[in-house]
């Protein structure tokens, strides 16, 4: 994410560029997307660590990957992100959500303890404890990751009814949440 | 809050989440090869329009592909992400683990733990199922029990977060295990680094890095000791020593409390040396004790005098016997080391008769009881009657599971020191 809040804004020539083993091009893309890519993980995640582990493990994949990226005259973001979602799914899979990291809290439902950089983060906590899975990966999607509806139904595999609805939807459950706020 | 309000704060709020750990992945991308090449795909010139029309099914096809090599890589690389965790307790067992903590590897790292190893795989298991398989077998065999409830764990090549996750699982594993016995067990939870360095002097000890670390660790506060003696300590004595000394250890945890149950600590040292040496604690403000390790056992070397003489002291830690006392000045007088002729001492005064006294094998029975083991576990017992002041003194020696024990045991009174 830039520094004046605007989303994400890269061309598929920064991926042509890193198959060609430019490691600036690497560092350029990271510094502008691992925003979109550690919120979308951490939205799938809802840990950390876990997040934070998924999103250089992301850019590792696309160095790796990059030489076999078929360009499509769009931004590379989707694809980046399917590589998120994917490593992201692995890990669900295999640790069970957040069991194999934190043995001392074993309820998902309860943010508290796990999202201690969010203490001061009002509408990133509502975000994170109050949407379901769904709801929360459209909503970061959309707002962090600038990906437009349909994108966000191609990457999601949800009809792209289904995620103009429950964004919607979940824009109305912040906006209460936040107003509800002490 | 309207919707565009509530959009900007999530936006701002998550903008500087996530950390930049950009020089980890430049690091990791040198240290890493590229990806296979299916084909090599030319990419189309910038300027040339791409007409617009459905994708076709080929370009689809190859963008699955890539995502889902894209998993299958990705998991690849996690599970190559390996940390070690060793558990010590006098076996030293080490796991190596993948970023799903699952165990990939187990090295026994002595013979004590290659024989508990013996006919068990503990590979492929989660890292909690091996370690509660592993904490019933240290119970099964008396490595682990309320006497002897210590254990260290080093989480080696590890991030601090993941280090200190993985230290929780240690211990609520463990402790969920020896619940069953009724006991809870002391765990020292420490992050190393596994350098090269810690490598050389764990080999040179013969012990774990673990054990090396945190004997080094100790050292480096306790004045007058030896990493090398040190290392030589039990577990349990390791411990014992970190809790009574008040050590702070960086990148350590401690989860319950090591049983101290027959040690004595450094005024206890003080006490007992003065007592022998027929002072009391006003005669002798200035005395010291430093704890050491010798063969093996956890002492305190405690000295004390004034202008005129001077005593130096050496106090077994377990059951504070007098393991061997230097006179110098007035009187001066070298109690010979024990282990090598007690009955020569110059204080000595032998009686003719041994009459009513309790024989060696009472002795011996009197000791292990203390510790609570049998006679048929102990090995290389020996018995020395001794003369100390005029008095009969059994000095009983075993080895229980490797370990060197010393006990003082009145021959008349039966009364253990």
């Amino acid at each position: 994410m830039n520094g004046n809040g605007t989303y994400p804004v890269t061309d598929e020539t920064i991926i042509l560029k890193i198959a060609d083993g430019d490691k600036a091009a690497l560092s350029e893309l990271y510094l502008q997307t691992k925003n979109a890519v550690y919120s979308f993980a951490l939205s799938m995640l809802r840990d950390l660590h876990a997040a934070e582990d998924v999103m250089q493990e992301t850019f590792l994949q696309v160095w790796k990957s990059a030489p076999t990226y078929v360009p499509r005259g769009k931004s590379p973001l989707p694809w980046i992100l399917g590589i998120a979602k994917n490593l992201s799914l692995a890990r669900l899979r295999e640790d069970q959500r957040l069991r194999s990291w934190i043995d001392d809290n074993p309820d998902p439902a309860d943010p508290l303890d796990q999202y201690l950089a969010c203490e001061n983060k009002i509408v990133t906590r509502a975000v994170l404890a109050k949407l379901s899975q769904e709801e929360r990966q459209i909503v970061v999607l959309h707002v962090v990751a600038g990906l437009k509806h349909r994108e966000i139904a191609a990457l999601l595999e949800l009809p792209l009814s289904t995620v103009l609805n429950k964004y919607n939807r979940s824009l109305k459950k912040l906006e209460k949440l936040v107003r509800e706020q002490p | 809050m309207r919707a565009d309000e509530l959009k900007k704060r999530l936006t701002e709020e998550l903008s500087d989440m996530a950390p930049n750990r950009l020089d980890d992945l430049l690091r990791t991308c040198e240290e890493s090869e590229r990806a296979p090449r299916p084909a090599e795909v030319q990419p189309r010139p910038a300027e040339a329009p791409r007409p617009r029309r459905s994708m076709p099914r080929l370009l689809a096809a190859a963008a699955v592909f890539v995502l889902l090599l894209g998993g299958i890589l990705g998991y690849r690389a996690m599970d190559a992400s390996r940390c070690i965790v060793t558990v010590d307790v006098n076996p030293s067992v080490s796991l190596t683990v993948n970023r799903f903590n699952r165990v990939k590897e187990v090295t026994p790292g002595n013979e004590d733990a290659q024989a508990l190893l013996d006919g068990v795989d503990l590979t492929g298991m989660r890292l909690r199922s091996a370690l509660e398989k592993l904490t019933a077998l240290l119970m099964e065999n008396d490595y682990l029990s309320g006497t002897e409830n210590a254990m260290l764990v080093s989480v080696e090549n590890a991030a601090a977060g993941r280090a200190e996750a993985l230290c929780k699982r240690v211990v609520a594993s463990v402790g969920e295990t020896t619940k069953e016995k009724l006991f809870q067990p002391a765990v020292l939870c420490q992050q190393i680094s596994g350098e090269n360095d810690l490598q050389s002097v764990a080999e040179t000890l013969h012990v774990s890095v673990g054990k090396a670390a945190l004997a080094e660790a100790l050292v480096a506060q306790i004045e007058g000791s030896s990493a090398e003696r040190l290392s030589t300590l039990s577990i349990r004595e390791l411990l014992y020593l970190a809790d009574s000394e008040s050590v702070t250890l960086q990148n350590t945890s401690v989860f319950g409390t090591v049983n101290r149950v027959g040690y004595c600590d450094r005024a206890d040292a003080i006490r007992i040396a003065l007592a022998n040496a027929g002072l009391s604690g006003t005669d002798a403000p200035e005395a010291t004790a430093t704890p050491d390790g010798r063969d093996g056992e956890l002492v305190y070397i405690v000295c004390f005098g004034d202008e005129t003489q001077s005593y130096r002291y050496t106090i077994s830690a377990k059951g504070g016997a007098v393991m061997d006392v230097v006179q110098t000045g007035e009187g001066e007088q070298t109690d010979p080391d024990p282990e090598q002729s007690g009955a020569s001492s110059p204080s000595a005064q032998q009686p003719e008769s041994t009459q009513g006294l309790i024989g060696p094998e009472a002795a011996l029975e009197r000791a292990l009881a203390f510790v609570h083991r049998a006679m048929t576990e102990a090995e290389n017992t020996n018995v020395e009657l001794l003369w100390i002041d005029g008095r009969p003194v059994y000095r009983v020696t075993f080895e229980l599971d490797g370990q060197k024990h010393s006990f003082y045991v009145d021959a008349r009174t039966d009364d253990l020191f």
